[in-house]
């Protein structure tokens, strides 16, 4: 059954919702509170992130095997998750958006997180990880000319990713514990979140060193094949 | 009324010098059963890929298919994807929704249709091949023989006029092939639906079929009712794949009409002598289990539940048995892969846990496992043979070597897997399932490795639904049933006291041979 | 909680919302601590394991001590680690919102559990049906993954090519048993993608099936819970309802509005309870009248 059956609505809806959402949220963050309360504002904003891209994603067809390569990129992700002392989950959504654009780089990045937590737990940091590894693989798409022809450039990108995923999750660390997010509170937070951003930085690093050569082989040869 | 009309049909790959196919003409009429037959890599596939739109490979192509009177290249594209069916040879890939009723609704979906429409093609779908009570079920928890049925299925939701199947059952066992092909040909009586079918293994579908078709090497060397066809010898080749009462026929000179079934050839034929077993002398116990009791969890069921099992060198022992009795849980025990909770394995008399450091897998045992595939995780089959000495190799795969592991054949990957599996000359080999998807000849090909294998002294434990092959090759036959070993006997002793798990010629011969 | 289990996805889904939202932002210890007990209760209806809940009460140790250590607000310092005062009220502060991330945790437990993947799908494909056959495939392929994965390694350690057990050795196998993973996925990817296009996708307009049903007490849910929504969030555009932590811990004004607004949302939490008992009762109704 489909919940709403006449197309122009839902294409109203699809635009609709989210600008209702956002603009209640608001209203009800000034109106209930002091104006503060950034753990809602943050968790609305990825949400409507997520929701916009979803829409605009729909509204490109794409044939089925862009769309399995998705797929197959999200399920690898995801079981990297799971093999032990080896998470290649960035480093996989990075290849992703790499070698198969920034749309795919992006919906691989938000579904990697919001399946892998059906099994290592959703919360609402969920949207939040969603976005931040979205993003991850969309600007690996956008940079992809570069990262393509620079193996340097590529690890360098996966290491400020890990950076970057770890600021962004802080984010939510603060407004989630601390309610309000101040530059000294952040950094703070940063500092003992050091030993992950860290972890995060090498880890990608290492695996994107490890895995995007074989990967751009075992793309190029799936291409040849069967002339995707 | 023809529903498919194919003339002068010529195709070339795009990177290659010969055709696939040469001047292949042909027309089906409407509800009529077709089965093509032929040498793997001999254009089977192709020709139905090239029906199939959505599946045809980048090439040339020359001649025309006429699909209901229409070129198929007229057709748009959403009446080429509902009136077109197809089913292709592996259950689990091409599955792609995570719940029964997800898959079965698929194409129902993709083509937009209206709720009332959908849910009444589904509903009938699903009852007719009973799945109404799975609908919420999770696919990857059904058998191979389901998912195939599955596939079979969603492919039907959308009534198309004309199914293509490419080797379905090649990869299932006997009782769900006999399923299939059983179920193929009720939706072919009963909802008159064209059914155009590629397989290797033809002994269930002479009987349904109106046309058979043979190609080989490009080119379609026979096409007609099935009696029409072999009252003529075919190849060796295509003889090979053919049932039992056929290659009898024609091993005996081919007189009268050829038999088409089991129960068609029964008393055709006679031999002098039943076969007897030979006096083999095998060597000292290459693999012992006293005991074996396995489960996955403490809270669930044991699946191995006391098996006993001695093979001994230079024995090559078959052991049967239906999906999920615990033959493979028994392959991986032995190999140390699953660890048994109680009881004992000793390989040469030395317990598993007394050899250290991969010694085990260095010159004692090795293990070839269902997914030939696994063996292999380079880009060429030539790097996983590093520092392999090819020359000891009982079976020349130099031609495989600079190729991708999945350009290969079935045949091909098989074998090339055994060859590295062989690389750490192991004393004690096991086998889970070698021939998936193999045809005859390359069966033969497989079995004489093994007889050469325990000629040196080699044994081999072969987990299998393989009775051909069985035949072919075996020594010793075992029976396994809901996690324990039922009988172990000779190999002919063993199959005239069944009547499932033994040959098409064992059943005819009522015994004699096997 | 069967009724809540059978009750349509997007009803469910509100409440999730509705209750995360309103939590976050009255972020008081009375709504905290209603919060708590029903997603506890929810919790014990789902039938969690003690040791989920423990896993639960790590985080809810962490966010507790983030919050005194990373906030230098408050006005009542009690020790100083270095220059840094940690103070009451960060204190306070870090246990309320750390009570709220265990209650949001035990709420998202009862929600993840609820949420099968038709559910999903079914939220999902309003917004977007390319997303939902994404994550429908996902959920194929990743258990069909993990099996192949393991497969792969049984196989490799059988033929003699894992290395050893150190952790470069077991790094490096690992890579390469991820690497035919990867091989194995995207060819038998392009069959999944064959058979998708084979049966009619990509050819027009994709339409989704569900058997879920919108029963007349998932509306009476859905509108329940909107209405006890606002009668949470409208008295607070009339009166100040939240409870101000810093610079010292300022009580919110109490009156009307605030009842109003306290009763509404207790009740709005435990709203899927009361349905679930009500049902329980009608059902043994129902059954002794046979």
């Amino acid at each position: 059954m489909r919940v709403i059956e006449n197309e122009k609505t839902r294409k109203a809806l699809r635009i609709g919702v989210p600008i209702v959402l956002t603009a209640s949220a608001m209203l009800c963050a000034l109106f209930a509170t002091d104006g503060r309360k950034y753990v809602v504002i943050t968790v609305i904003v990825a949400l409507l992130t997520l929701l916009l891209f979803a829409a605009g994603f729909d509204r490109r067809r794409i044939g089925s095997r862009r769309l399995i390569l998705g797929a197959v990129f999200t399920a690898l992700s995801v079981t990297g998750r799971f093999i032990p002392l080896l998470k290649p989950m960035s480093a996989m959504i990075i290849i992703a958006g790499l070698y198969a654009g920034p749309e795919t780089g992006f919906l691989v990045g938000s579904t990697s997180a919001l399946i892998s937590n059906f099994w290592f737990g959703n919360g609402p940091w969920t949207p939040m990880q969603m976005v931040a590894l979205g993003l991850t693989g969309f600007f690996a798409g956008v940079f992809s000319p570069l990262l393509e022809k620079s193996r340097a450039a590529l690890i360098a990108y996966g290491a400020l990713s890990g950076i970057f995923y770890s600021m962004f999750m802080d984010i939510w660390t603060v407004t989630s514990s601390v309610g309000t997010l101040d530059l000294h509170e952040y950094l703070t937070a940063l500092y003992y979140a050091l030993f992950f951003m860290i972890s995060y930085a090498v880890s990608n690093a290492l695996y994107l060193f490890l895995l995007a050569p074989p990967f751009g082989r075992k793309l190029r040869r799936i291409k040849d094949k069967y002339g995707l | 009324m023809e529903i498919l009309t194919v003339k002068d049909l010529s195709f070339t790959y795009k990177n290659a010098a010969d055709p696939a196919l040469e001047n292949v003409s042909f027309s089906v009429d409407a509800g009529q059963f077709v089965t093509i037959c032929g040498p793997t890599g001999g254009g089977k596939s192709t020709l139905l890929r090239l029906i199939k739109r959505e599946l045809s490979p980048a090439g040339t192509l020359k001649g025309t298919v006429l699909f209901d009177g229409v070129p198929l290249s007229s057709l748009t594209d959403r009446q080429s994807a509902e009136r077109i069916g197809c089913v292709v040879q592996r259950p689990e890939e091409q599955i792609v929704s995570d719940r029964v009723g997800g898959e079965l609704f698929f194409g129902a979906e993709s083509l937009g249709y209206s709720r009332e429409k959908a849910f009444r093609r589904v509903a009938e779908i699903s009852d007719l091949f009973g799945f109404s009570d799975l609908l919420g079920k999770r696919t990857d928890e059904l058998s191979g023989g389901q998912k195939q049925l599955l596939a079979l299925a969603s492919a039907l939701v959308t009534s198309p006029g004309l199914l293509l199947l490419d080797e379905p059952t090649s990869r299932l066992d006997p009782v769900a092939s006999a399923d299939f092909i059983s179920m193929l040909h009720r939706i072919n009586e009963e909802l008159g639906v064209t059914v155009m079918i590629a397989e290797h293994s033809t002994s269930g579908l002479l009987r349904y079929s109106d046309r058979l078709m043979f190609i080989e090497d490009g080119r379609m060397t026979a096409f007609g009712a099935p009696r029409d066809v072999l009252s003529q010898m075919p190849s060796e080749k295509v003889l090979s794949d053919m049932p039992a009462p056929v290659r009898e026929h024609w091993k005996n000179g081919g007189k009268g009409e050829c038999p088409l079934t089991v129960k068609e050839g029964r008393g055709l034929f006679t031999y002098d002598s039943r076969d007897k077993a030979p006096v083999k002398e095998y060597g000292d116990p290459a693999l012992e289990c006293s005991g074996l009791y396995f489960r996955y969890g403490r809270g669930s069921q044991d699946i191995l539940k006391g098996v006993d099992l001695t093979v001994r060198e230079g024995e090559i022992r078959f052991i049967f048995g239906g999906n999920g009795c615990g033959k493979t849980t028994l392959l991986n025990c032995a190999a140390g892969i699953e660890r048994p909770y109680s009881g004992s394995v000793r390989v040469f008399g030395r317990k598993l846990s007394s050899y250290k450091n991969g010694e085990l897998y260095s010159g004692n045992l090795s293990m070839l496992c269902q997914d030939a595939v696994s063996v292999f995780t380079h880009d060429t089959v030539g790097e996983s043979f590093k520092r392999a000495d090819l020359s000891s190799l009982p079976y020349d795969i130099s031609g495989l070597l600079p190729r991708h592991p999945y350009d290969l054949s079935g045949g091909e990957l098989q074998i090339a897997a055994l060859c590295r599996v062989l690389a750490t000359s192991p004393r004690l080999l096991l086998l889970d399932e070698p021939t998936k998807g193999m045809d005859a000849a390359a069966k033969e090909v497989f079995a004489n490795v093994l007889r050469g294998l325990a000629g040196k002294g080699v044994a081999v434990v072969t987990v299998s639904h393989d009775t051909e092959l069985a035949a072919m090759c075996a020594d010793t036959c075992s029976m396994m049933f809901s996690g324990g070993i039922v009988c172990t006997g000779d190999v002919r002793d063993f199959m005239r006291g069944n009547a499932f798990y033994t040959t098409d010629l064992c059943r005819m011969s009522g015994g004699a041979v096997i | 909680m069967i009724w809540f289990d059978k009750c349509n996805p997007f009803p469910a889904l509100f409440y999730f919302i509705s209750v995360t939202v309103l939590a976050a932002l009255f972020n008081n210890p009375y709504h905290t601590a209603v919060t708590l007990a029903a997603s506890i209760v929810m919790f014990v209806f789902m039938r969690g394991r003690a040791r989920v809940a423990l896993s639960f009460s790590v985080v809810f140790v962490l966010t507790f001590i983030v919050n005194p250590l990373v906030s230098k607000k408050g006005a009542t310092p009690l020790i100083f680690i270095g220059n840094d005062p940690i103070t009451l009220e960060s204190i306070i502060y870090g246990l309320n919102s750390a009570a709220m991330i265990l209650s949001v945790m035990f709420l998202f437990f009862t929600f993840t559990r609820l949420l099968d993947s038709e559910k999903l799908l079914y939220l999902l494909s309003p917004f977007s049906a390319s997303a939902a056959m994404t994550v429908s495939a996902v959920l194929r392929f990743a258990p069909l993954y993990l099996r192949q994965a393991r497969l792969i390694s049984a196989q490799q350690k059988v033929i003699g090519a894992e290395g050893g057990r150190s952790i470069p050795e077991r790094l490096r196998s690992g890579v390469r048993v991820f690497s035919a993973l990867s091989t194995w996925a995207l060819e038998n990817g392009i069959i999944a993608a064959d058979s998708m296009a084979c049966r009619g996708y990509g050819t027009g307009k994709r339409t989704f099936f569900s058997f879920f049903g919108f029963r007349p007490s998932d509306l009476v849910f859905l509108l329940l819970s909107a209405a006890l929504t606002a009668g949470a969030a409208v008295p607070a555009a009339f009166s100040r309802l939240s409870f101000m932590y810093y610079p010292v811990i300022v009580l919110p004004e109490t009156g009307t509005a605030f009842a109003v607004s306290a009763a509404s949302y207790t009740l709005l939490v435990f709203l899927p309870l009361i349905f679930e008992i009500t049902d329980r009762i009608k059902w043994k109704y129902l059954q002794s009248k046979i």
